[in-house]
């Protein structure tokens, strides 16, 4: 290669590196840009990682599905439990979930204020209503599976 | 002789014989069964009181209960749904409330003793006692609670499907 095509070659080098050499503030800035996209990608899989149902579910389906297995040396009859729980509310409808789960309950006294009874022939007399209170509570919660595990085996 | 000062023996399914006064005996439905049937054929009944499901210490538990219920009968005072949060405000004499200070597994195996026995009282006293564990508890403490003893609460249905499909 001769001299004249080295120096050609120097100056489109230098030439292109002159095209592409930016301000130092607006070097800065794009820095800047780039760590904060860094930072809210970080955030958002995190965030996605605890929030998604989905993941969550499993996550948590893994640790009780090996707890369960590990433990389940006394399994409640359905009919027994259903005997345990009816103690807080009325046997034979599903409303009193609302004693044993604090959100349930923070959720009624929205709707109710100081009424806590939670009976089906008092505050919540419609599955509408009951849906509504659950509504709430699974505005802020994804998991609320040992209720509605209970609520089918009542209904 | 009475049925108050006769005494039958109750065995265990692992072969534990535990004697109790045949009138407490009586309060539990499936040895009252099997009483009455001994009666009808005019056997002895203080033979083969056996109970295929109930381990010999749980069933002295399930005498001791049986026959403080014939002197002190079990009060409950329960309406539903529960205001109270202590059994003690719930139950009485004492003595029901220390009985059933227990720790949770042995309460449910008395539990399923009692079902399987057929004794409400002690059903009734110790489904109060589990009430009182699980209330105000959060769905996480609930599950942590059951999901010990019961894993049809303990997995959600989606893991409950998953492993029906794994053991297909």
């Amino acid at each position: 290669m001769s001299a004249n095509a080295n120096e050609y070659e120097a100056e489109v080098v230098n030439t292109s590196y002159s095209t592409i050499q930016l301000p130092n503030d607006v070097l800065q800035a794009f820095l800047i840009g780039i760590a904060l996209l860094v930072v809210v990608k970080a955030v958002v899989v995190i965030s996605s990682r605890n929030m998604s149902p989905n993941a969550n579910e499993q996550h948590e389906a893994d640790y009780l599905v090996t707890k369960s297995k590990s433990n389940s040396t006394i399994p409640l009859p359905t009919h027994i439990l259903r005997h345990c729980l009816s103690f807080l509310g009325s046997t034979d409808n599903y409303y009193f979930l609302a004693s044993v789960c604090k959100d349930f309950k923070t959720a009624v006294e929205q709707l109710y204020g100081d009424n806590r009874n939670t009976s089906a022939e008092s505050i919540i007399a419609t599955v509408s209503t009951c849906n509504h209170v659950h509504g709430l509570i699974f505005e802020d919660m994804d998991l609320m599976e040992d209720e509605k595990m209970v609520i089918i085996m009542i209904e | 002789m009475s049925n108050e000062e006769q005494l039958v023996t109750i065995t265990s399914q692992d072969g534990v014989g535990v004697p109790c006064k045949k009138e407490a005996a009586l309060l539990a439905g499936v040895v009252k069964n099997m009483i009455e049937e001994e009666d009808e054929d005019e056997t002895n009944i203080t033979e083969d009181l056996k109970l295929l499901k109930v381990t010999g210490e749980t069933l002295k538990k399930v005498v001791e209960f049986l026959e403080h219920h014939v002197d002190e009968p079990m009060e409950t005072l329960s309406e539903t749904p529960l205001q109270m949060t202590k059994l003690g405000e719930c139950v009485g004499p004492e003595w029901y409330v220390k009985f059933a200070d227990i720790d949770r597994e042995e309460m449910f195996l008395l539990v399923k003793a009692a079902n399987y026995m057929d004794v409400p009282p002690l059903l009734d006293l110790m489904c109060l006692a589990i009430t009182m564990t699980i209330m105000d508890k959060s769905p996480e403490e609930v599950r942590g609670i059951f999901s010990k003893v019961n894993p049809s609460l303990a997995a959600p249905p989606q893991a409950a499907e998953a492993d029906v499909e794994a053991a297909a």
